[in-house]
């Protein structure tokens, strides 16, 4: 009796374990809206879209807006729990075009420049940030 | 927009994260007045990751779009005599310099008043809404840009709940 205890207690941390291997890695930060600036005005934001929306946190957002046209226009904004913001915009249709890469669960970030606009945008996909829940 | 380069060192380091955590990342920047995009890839598969396109809002800009006088039938071609029954779709119209001006005065304005008051309401963004479809595509860039810097510098806060337009 206590063998086949054993034995069925082996097996099922067994299965547990290839259970958790099954998972995939994880990423384990906050994902939380991050915010550094410099003396000159520039700076950057970074965010992780899943990660925000199924958080607690009640105040922050990152995201850009895109508006097409003959002279298209990008506003990236974002707000940290901190109550730091960040503002950038840019008239480059280049620069629009990383925001076609964007999903729901990416991390996001973008950088500006002293004058407020955006100098870069960067959208990263990966099987380790959680999808919105 | 000029060609696109590829930063080899960029692309090794994000190769080797990438490829550590399985992830794809594009970068898109200007530098020295270059366009450059970089990327590091491991593949996923669409399922995994759908592809969600960026949401495209109307353009605003649209209705500067030089019309000349054919504006509902094209330049050269002539269309038919308006019907009183059929209902004529509205024109785009050419901005009147005067009132595009003045509508980017007033824009200036409200960022100017909020910046002295050093917070930005959301009466501010009512008000800049209420402009910002009647500026340029250049005078929609000078004002957002000043809102920007004021904001990056910490010398206007925004009071509002959600993003600030």
């Amino acid at each position: 009796m206590k063998r086949k205890t054993s034995v069925i207690l082996a097996a099922l941390a067994l299965a547990l374990s290839l259970g958790h291997a099954d998972a995939g890695t994880k990423f384990v930060g906050s994902g939380a809206v991050t915010i550094t600036t410099q003396a000159t005005g520039a700076g950057s934001a970074s965010g992780y879209l899943g990660h925000i929306w199924n958080s607690t946190a009640q105040t922050q957002y990152i995201g850009c807006d895109y508006t097409a046209g003959p002279a298209p226009s990008v506003m990236c904004h974002a707000r940290s729990e901190t109550e730091q913001f960040a503002f950038c915009t840019t008239g480059s249709a280049f620069l629009a075009e990383a925001l076609a890469a964007v999903g729901p669960d990416v991390r996001l970030s973008f950088t500006w420049n002293a004058s407020g606009v955006c100098d870069s945008i960067t959208v990263q996909h990966s099987s380790t940030f959680a999808p919105k829940l | 927009m000029s060609g696109r380069g590829l930063s080899a060192a960029g692309l090794v380091g994000a190769a080797l994260v990438g490829a550590s955590l399985g992830s794809a990342v594009t970068w898109f920047s200007m530098k020295g007045g270059v366009a450059v995009v970089e990327t590091a890839a491991t593949p996923l598969r669409s399922r995994e990751i759908p592809a969600v396109p960026a949401t495209a809002t109307a353009a605003t800009s649209a209705t500067w779009v030089e019309t000349g006088d054919d504006r509902t039938t094209g330049a050269g071609v002539p269309g038919p005599a308006p019907s009183p029954e059929s209902p004529a779709s509205p024109a785009p119209s050419a901005p009147d310099p005067v009132l595009a001006l003045a509508a980017a005065q007033r824009a200036h304005a409200v960022v100017d008043s909020a910046i002295a008051r050093h917070e930005w309401t959301a009466a501010d963004a009512a008000a800049l809404r209420e402009e910002i479809d009647r500026l340029s595509p250049d005078a929609r860039e000078d004002v957002l840009r000043r809102f920007a810097v004021a904001v990056n510098r910490g010398a206007l806060v925004p009071r509002v709940e959600r993003i600030p337009f």
